[in-house]
């Protein structure tokens, strides 16, 4: 039986997909009967899909155009010096 | 865990619960294609119909051809897991080994021997069998049910090692080393056949107007494809089929039916399949593709008149059907470099995998073309090299070679298109780093710039992205120094001396999604995001955001692979702390 710090040690590589076979056994054995730990792993997962699904720090259409409107004016202002 | 996002699937939606039911838990494989649960349909049907139903052949023997087949494949996770079924079936595991090495010595019978040699061969070097090769096997005592179960076992062997090739599950127990002699060399072209000569088995009639999938059939290709008219000995599997087509083939809310045809006819080429060839020519043909136009996207479909994305998408299912061995995540990443989703890369696999079963299925049954094929293939066009061979050397290609190659020559208007196609994931490398709007945006002027200025050193030693996304990660820490002296993202020492251990520990909703709007769960992702030290922050936007590789995330920010994981687990814990406030299961009542 691994302990709560052993389990959190080794979750990011679980999470990655990562762990061996063998560590992964001991990790979902001891997910089977700790609480706390189930609630950690079960919130991370879902944290990771909200963030990836979260479309955060996306730039509109209109701020991508004006940007790189302002780049390439830049670039030709400087070429033509 | 497996290339693609992990999806919770639904445990009580059918084809999930007959899974658990027959295995006793969901194999990896299966959870693997959660994100479309009409393709875990899809693929759960064919499993069961050709390996779960007890029909002629128990379901040692099929096992025994899946972990034949497997092996001779090289594909560890399917010889896992039909090792694992055959040990529950009693089955020495000393046998077991040796039907994967070499099933000659495996101590069974002439008739079971007889039986996996023409699985390997139907696997190997389809279009070499020929009716010889049924009448070698009724010879031995199998009936036409039984022969045309083995042909079954054999292409859903090839459909399943196909799908984990693609999706990449980890082994469901632990993996079994695959011990596969040497294949034998290619037979002889003059005893090559074609696929196309029987059908060699037994059929029953089954009336077109009242035998549903048959309707189906009708209505979809106005006749009943000879592939499936040649199975009706099993009635049940040519549901199965025909619930795998309507599931992965009708649909088109990602890949087009177009794209979904040109994969088949590309990949049954490479198969040498001309039954399948002709009939994705016919199919392409009522979608307004031209003969000309299909034949020479089955030849070489790099000189097709195909977008650019069509044809990465072509490059990837090829390398997927022929070098499975030799594909993983990087052509994934590749593909999603044209702009294709998760979901797209799902179908794309799935439509190989399809495509490899009803190939191999066709060989089997040899099956006749229902048109005159305008191409036959012939023993010739089994010597390298093959169209898919060009693979090999193209599939790390950049997709901004040319643009780079444009702007290194003089093109100053091809930059401004690079600008357009990175501007985003430069912004957000920056938002990571700066947090904050006003100096992100300016520092993505700047990056751009010094990448303009640079471009000549460029030499394509890493993809372009990658690049520019290294000179955006620098342009953002220089900031980041200039306006915080003392903050490093390299501080190892730091790393080991923060607090790990988490605090909020309320169990979170089933469906937090369901919580709130994509545009409130934008906000609070944005808002925690902010919290977080921008070391950390930058971790979590590359790899869960953005997307990047391991290996490509690491690359930008300079780190190591372990100094980037650790540190991603580590923004993760501290995002879901940040987070847990609003998406524990009590969290909506307090908020609403």
């Amino acid at each position: 039986m691994i302990t709560c710090d052993e389990f959190m040690a080794e979750l990011g590589s679980y999470l990655e997909g990562d762990a061996a076979v063998e560590v992964r056994q001991q990790l979902e054995g001891h997910l089977s009967h700790c609480q706390t730990c189930q609630v950690v792993y079960d919130s991370t997962r879902k944290t990771v899909k909200i963030v990836t699904e979260s479309d955060s720090f996306d730039l509109p259409d209109a701020a991508v155009k004006a940007i790189a409107g302002r780049i390439m004016t830049r670039i030709r202002r400087d070429l033509e010096s | 865990m497996s290339y693609l996002r992990e999806v919770e699937l639904d445990p009580t939606f059918p084809p999930v619960s007959s899974l658990q039911e027959f295995f006793g838990f969901v194999p990896n494989l299966f959870r693997a294609q959660a994100l479309l649960p009409r393709v875990v349909e899809a693929a759960a049907g064919i499993n069961r119909a050709v390996l779960l139903e007890e029909w002629a052949l128990p379901r040692t023997q099929k096992e025994s051809v899946l972990l034949a087949v497997a092996a001779a494949y090289g594909n560890a996770y399917c010889v896992t897991i039909s090792h694992h079924a055959l040990r529950l079936l009693g089955v020495p595991d000393r046998q077991l080994d040796q039907i994967g090495i070499d099933h000659h010595q495996a101590g069974l019978s002439t008739a079971d021997t007889a039986l996996l040699d023409f699985a390997l061969k139907l696997a190997r070097d389809a279009p070499w069998l020929s009716s010889e090769d049924i009448a070698a096997l009724r010879r031995h005592g199998w009936n036409d049910e039984s022969i045309l179960e083995a042909i079954l076992a054999t292409a859903l062997t090839n459909f399943l090692c196909t799908l984990s090739a693609g999706l990449g599950p980890s082994p469901d127990f632990e993996p079994r080393a695959i011990l596969h002699s040497s294949k034998p060399p290619q037979p002889d072209a003059r005893s090559y056949v074609g696929g196309t000569s029987g059908p060699y088995l037994r059929t029953v009639e089954l009336s077109p107007a009242s035998f549903p999938p048959f309707v189906f059939f009708l209505e979809r290709f106005g006749s009943i494809p000879n592939i499936f008219r040649a199975q009706t000995l099993r009635p049940d599997v040519i549901e199965a089929e025909a619930g795998a087509f309507r599931n992965v083939l009708m649909p088109e809310d990602f890949l087009s039916h177009v794209q979904k045809e040109c994969i088949l006819l590309v990949v049954s080429a490479a198969n040498l399949n001309t039954y399948c060839v002709a009939a994705h020519c016919e199919m392409l043909r009522a979608m307004g593709v031209s003969m000309a136009e299909s034949d020479q996207i089955a030849v070489d479909h790099s000189q097709a008149d195909l977008s650019e994305a069509n044809k990465a998408l072509l490059d990837f299912t090829l390398k997927l059907a022929v070098h499975p061995s030799e594909f993983g995540r990087k052509d994934i990443d590749r593909l999603q470099s044209y702009g294709f989703t998760e979901e797209h890369v799902l179908e794309a696999v799935v439509v190989t995998a399809l495509n490899n079963f009803i190939n191999t299925l066709q060989m089997g049954v040899g099956a006749t073309p229902e048109v005159k094929p305008q191409r036959v293939f012939g023993p010739r066009d089994a010597h390298p090299p093959r169209a898919a061979d060009r693979l090999t050397e193209g599939a790390e290609v950049d997709p901004d070679a040319g643009l780079v190659a444009r702007v290194q020559g003089g093109n100053v208007d091809a930059f401004e298109e690079l600008v357009t196609r990175h501007s985003r994931r430069v912004y957000r490398t920056l938002m990571g780093i700066l947090g904050n709007v006003e100096e992100a945006q300016d520092a993505m002027q700047d990056t751009f710039l010094k990448a303009f200025q640079h471009i000549g050193n460029f030499q394509g030693r890493s993809k372009f992205s990658t690049w520019l996304m290294t000179i955006a990660s620098n342009t953002g820490l220089q900031r980041l120094r200039e306006r915080r002296r003392l903050e490093s993202l390299d501080d190892a020492k730091a790393e080991a001396d923060e607090e790990f251990r988490p605090r909020q520990i309320g169990a979170w909703g089933d469906d937090p999604e369901q919580m709130y709007s994509q545009a409130e769960r934008r906000r609070l992702v944005e808002g925690g995001l902010m919290k977080l030290p921008p070391k950390y922050r930058v971790v979590l936007v590359l790899r869960d955001i953005e997307q990047l590789s391991g290996e490509a995330a690491a690359a930008v920010l300079g780190l190591g692979i372990p100094a980037l994981k650790a540190r991603l687990f580590r923004a993760r814990l501290m995002l879901r702390e940040a987070l847990s406030v609003h998406f524990t299961s009590s969290a909506k009542r307090m908020n609403s």
